[in-house]
């Protein structure tokens, strides 16, 4: 029980035999990656148990679902999708595979509960059939502010029809004291209920519908995404949703650190009952209750006579606590060695853990593997005990820490150095003492930009923010413009089409114009390299090259305007042909250049330049100096004239 | 071969989904539990191959780890040391002749060193299956005829005009009551209402309507209005081996109470609810079980809730020299009978489930 989180499922109630009315199969839907990262480093090494759709760890999961109980109660279908990012994207996928023809419930795997999902189930079928429009209804439950589930990134406010329980509107409420709100509402409204007291389950009743709205709105990322979206075209679709507050049970979802602490507390103090440590449901190696005030420990043999616990403890099998140690509000997993005079207060210890005499911690989430050495102290920065408070240390698995070290601001620790994707450390290095390992951990950053970007690019983005090289976005940014070159041909589209095109691109991928210059070029002389063999010969790729030059002709104009990016055109076919060694070009050069020439592409005094300045003695140059040699005579002969 | 396996399957099936039901449901009750594990532990017997004694029980003990798992229910427990008492006896009456050859035999000192029944039960019967079959529905009917045979006293323990109290929602003592109202005795019940379920509520609703004159208490008046009552009558969760009980909690304050005012106390205990565990004094957080304490204080109350622990635990131990009588079944007995009791209907060997099972 190092990590009390627990996917929870209700039996479905296969069709009774004995009524008459046939019933419709109980659907529920299961993701089971939480798309949050925030809960890392933790995660990096583990999987929550959790079953059906998804994303990471598919052969944990699967081994889970085949080792639990729940498989033979139930059809349990795994579907691994490793592309899935996000609920919208699971949704769509299922919507894709047609997996879904009934009403369902959607769950996430890092959601404790004991609801009873079938009533749920049964009032959002009431509300549909008043209501034809309505698509979805969220579990809510009543969680004043204060309350230590609601984490403080989560304050929802929602506007309803108190007697319809209909969403009227419904917004974030972060760190402002103001809301926004339609004034339609409050003129339309009969009976305008505002509540900021609603925490969201995040179990949501949809009717089989839904995916298909994920799947018109390709960025509808979250819930919350389509809620936001229903309720803006509410007037043109007409689709309603609405809310249903649980009055007993517990549901509550872990997506931070602090949700994590509360839940946890939660299960110790029995509020997810029957989800507690000493009951069937979680309990694989007989954890019981050893006292009240919520002391579980699978066996107090190893522990010291002189030890103390305080209330809401869980000690794990195997796990030896020494005299003098103080353990209290706290989860220690298996396999752990409490030193002599330890105090841990609030902190979550996995399996296999040492911690040497006199360390003391507080508000530590520590992973698997991890050693403390004598006398480490990680101190809270809160002094208030007795208020909920969030997690300020994490050590991931296998952190070395100490001895004689003092950490008193919050930190993740990992310990192995973050990784980017080129493979480059960029976590810093963090001496913790003379036996330390741990590194930093520094959250990815792309978390933050998703949300207020625009689905439509976000993989890119995603790339753009997460390292700073340009070089994947130029190369993309090729390869759409060769796409744009192919389409052109094919359908004939005119090159001002060809320029929008080009120029949007350029937008999307932040390209600098000369780099839109020296590319634009290359793409068209690499267009009819696509086509022929490799056995053609020079005039067969003419051949092929002149059409598209001709289509290109304005193009270029628009392009290549100043002597400047003339001469980077120049350099750019130079690179091309020579440096990237598409020999082919070669014989064929000159004809290439007196096209240019002969259309007012490039003009012969920075050709004659390029000649002189820029080229290296070979074949290219001598094909080369044949046309400024033409040019030479046609002066002359223009002079002599 | 495949239909065999099909067949295994949804067996196995019915029997989880059983379990599943148990535990999801407080409300079931311990008759329930118990009628269903002796149901289907006969199934299991019927449908396996075995033709001697050992076998069934080892059939029996890996039946029960499954349904013992996380089970609260004690009548669970208590059936599967039935059947295999039943087992047991089964094996050495088919076998008459010889064994009563044996015991004539057989010296005292004999009997003590003998490392005898392991090796016994290896002996082939003839028609032992049929025999526990029997027997096991013998079982089967006399545990639905339990409840009646209880009620079928109540005239003896409800007089005319008395005032009697109770704790809680127990079906037994509400169809007991009625079966005595059905007879034409005219009596009161007090009820305590049993915070924080309020199960109380439920029974006096079900005895108004009956017609029964019937007064609801808050926990906390139940010493007040004990020196009014002529008994208290309750149900239990469970009979200890040592005669005291595992009941809801409340009940331990109503018993001392009742023995406050020299008011006797009756259990209605049906024999499957007895029950060969103790309280030891090192278990004593062990033995009771705390639920969400949503009813207690309200989970939205709001930032109290991270300041306060709220605990509410479900049972009382209630010791033996509390109790008065026990109505059972086979008849009223006195705690200090129960061990006596305990003997007839399990086998020694198997008090103990669980280290059985370790074994």
């Amino acid at each position: 029980m190092s990590a009390p989180v627990e996917g929870k499922k209700v039996a479905p109630k296969s069709a009774a035999g004995d009524v008459l009315v046939e019933k419709e199969p109980f659907l529920a839907v299961i993701i089971a990656d939480s798309y949050n990262k925030s809960l890392q480093p933790c995660t990096l090494d583990r999987s929550r148990e959790v079953i059906l759709y998804c994303t990471s760890y598919p052969q944990l999961i699967r081994s889970h679902v085949e080792k639990s109980k729940w498989s033979t109660l139930m059809n349990i279908k795994v579907i691994v999708n490793e592309d899935a990012r996000s609920v919208g994207d699971a949704l769509r996928d299922l919507d894709d595979k047609q997996l879904i023809s009934t009403d369902f419930v959607l769950l996430q795997g890092d959601l404790v509960a004991n609801l009873d999902l079938k009533s749920c189930m049964e009032i959002h079928k009431t509300t549909r059939e008043s209501d034809k429009d309505a698509i979805l209804t969220r579990v809510m439950k009543d969680c004043p502010p204060g309350h230590r589930t609601r984490s403080p990134n989560t304050s929802s406010l929602y506007a309803l029809n108190r007697s319809t329980n209909q969403i009227l509107a419904h917004q974030i409420v972060l760190d402002s004291k103001k809301v926004k709100l339609p004034t339609e509402l409050i003129r339309e409204a009969k009976e305008l209920e505002l509540r900021y007291d609603l925490l969201d389950c995040h179990i949501t009743l949809c009717a089989a519908m839904v995916p298909s709205l994920f799947t018109e709105n390709f960025d509808y990322q979250t819930v919350d995404d389509l809620v936001h979206g229903v309720l803006g075209n509410q007037e043109i679709l007409g689709n309603t949703m609405h809310v249903h507050v649980v009055e007993d049970g517990y549901a509550a979802r872990v997506t931070d650190f602090f949700t994590y602490k509360a839940v946890s507390t939660d299960v110790l103090e029995k509020w997810a009952y029957p989800f507690s440590p000493d009951t069937e449901w979680s309990n694989e190696n007989g954890i019981s209750l050893v006292s009240f005030g919520n002391k579980y420990a699978v066996s107090s043999k190893l522990f010291s006579k002189k030890c103390n616990l305080g209330s809401n403890v869980v000690i794990g099998d195997n796990t030896a606590i020494k005299y003098g140690a103080s353990i209290s509000n706290s989860v220690i997993g298996n396999n752990c060695i409490i030193g002599a005079n330890v105090s841990i207060q609030n902190c979550y210890v996995w399996d296999n853990t040492v911690i040497e005499d006199d360390c003391s911690l507080t508000n530590t989430i520590i992973c698997e593997q991890v050693r403390l050495y004598k006398n480490t102290q990680l101190l809270a920065t809160s002094k208030d005990t007795m208020a909920m408070q969030n997690i300020d240390f994490v050590l991931g698995k296998g952190v070395h820490l100490g001895p004689n070290v003092t950490l008193d601001q919050p930190v993740l620790l990992t310990a192995a150095a973050m990784k980017d994707d080129w493979g480059e450390p960029f976590s810093a290095y963090e001496s913790k003492g003379e036996s330390g390992r741990a590194f930093n951990f520094v959250q990815p950053t792309e978390e933050s930009s998703d949300d207020e970007e625009d689905g439509d690019d976000t993989s890119a983005e995603e790339d753009d923010s997460e390292d700073d090289a340009v070089i994947p976005d130029t190369e993309l940014f090729y390869n759409e413009v060769l796409d744009t070159l192919q389409r052109a041909e094919k359908e004939n589209i005119s090159a001002d089409n060809i320029i929008l095109d080009i120029n949007s691109l350029k937008h999307a991928y932040n390209i600098q114009i000369n780099e839109v210059n020296h590319m634009v070029i290359q793409a068209v002389l690499q267009r009819p390299l696509q086509d022929i063999s490799d056995t053609a010969t020079s005039s067969q790729l003419l051949t092929n090259l002149k059409p598209l030059l001709k289509l290109c002709i304005h193009v270029f104009k628009n392009y290549y305007r100043s002597d400047k990016s003339q001469h980077e055109c120049l350099l750019a076919i130079k690179e091309f042909v020579c440096d990237q060694s598409h020999d082919l070009y070669t014989p064929i050069i000159g004809q290439v250049l007196m096209f240019f020439y002969q259309n007012d592409i490039l003009d012969e005094d920075v050709i004659v330049k390029w000649y002189e300045t820029s080229l290296q003695p070979g074949k290219f140059k001598t094909q080369v100096s044949k046309l400024v040699e033409w040019f030479n005579e046609a002066e002359s002969d223009s002079e002599s004239d | 071969m495949e239909l065999l396996a099909s067949q295994e399957d949804m067996s196995q099936d019915e029997a989880l989904r059983f379990l599943r039901k148990m535990e999801q449901s407080d409300q079931l009750g311990s008759f329930e539990a118990a009628y269903q594990t002796v149901k289907y532990l006969r199934q299991k017997i019927s449908d396996s191959q075995w033709g001697k004694a050992r076998e069934a029980l080892d059939l029996v003990k890996e039946q029960s780890a499954r349904l013992l798992k996380g089970q609260r229910e004690s009548s669970v427990g208590n059936m599967i040391r039935r059947v295999m008492k039943i087992i047991k006896d089964e094996h050495f009456s088919s076998g008459k002749e010889k064994t009563d050859e044996r015991d004539t035999q057989e010296s005292l000192q004999k009997l003590l060193l003998a490392d005898d029944d392991e090796e016994e039960y290896n002996q082939p019967k003839e028609n032992l299956k049929e025999s526990v079959i029997d027997s096991m529905c013998e079982l089967l009917s006399e545990l639905e005829t339990s409840a009646e045979i209880v009620c079928a006293n109540s005239l003896e323990h409800i007089q005319n005009n008395e005032v009697i109290m109770t704790l809680g929602n127990s079906r037994l003592v509400e169809q007991f009551f009625k079966t005595a109202v059905n007879k034409k005795r005219k009596f009161q019940v007090i009820i305590v209402e049993s915070f924080p379920n309020y199960r109380g509520h439920e029974l006096a609703k079900a005895l108004t309507e009956a017609d029964i004159k019937t007064t609801v208490v808050s926990d906390a008046a139940v010493f007040a209005m004990m020196s009014r009552c002529n008994k208290v009558i309750i149900g239990t969760n469970s009979v200890m081996a040592d005669g005291g009980l595992k009941a809801s909690s409340g009940t331990h304050t109503l018993a001392l109470a009742a023995k406050h005012y020299s008011v006797p106390l009756i259990v209605l205990a049906p024999m499957y609810k007895l029950t060969p565990q103790y309280l030891s004094s090192y278990d004593q957080d062990k033995f009771n079980q705390t639920i969400s304490p949503h009813h207690v204080l309200p989970y939205n109350s709001g930032e109290i809730i991270n300041r306060v622990s709220v605990s509410c635990p479900l049972y009382d131990y209630v010791p033996p020299d509390l109790v008065s009588t026990y109505a059972t079944n086979i008849g009223g007995y006195a705690p200090p009978y129960i061990y006596r009791l305990l003997a007839d209907l399990y086998h020694p060997d198997d008090y103990n489930l669980k280290q059985e099972l370790n074994s």
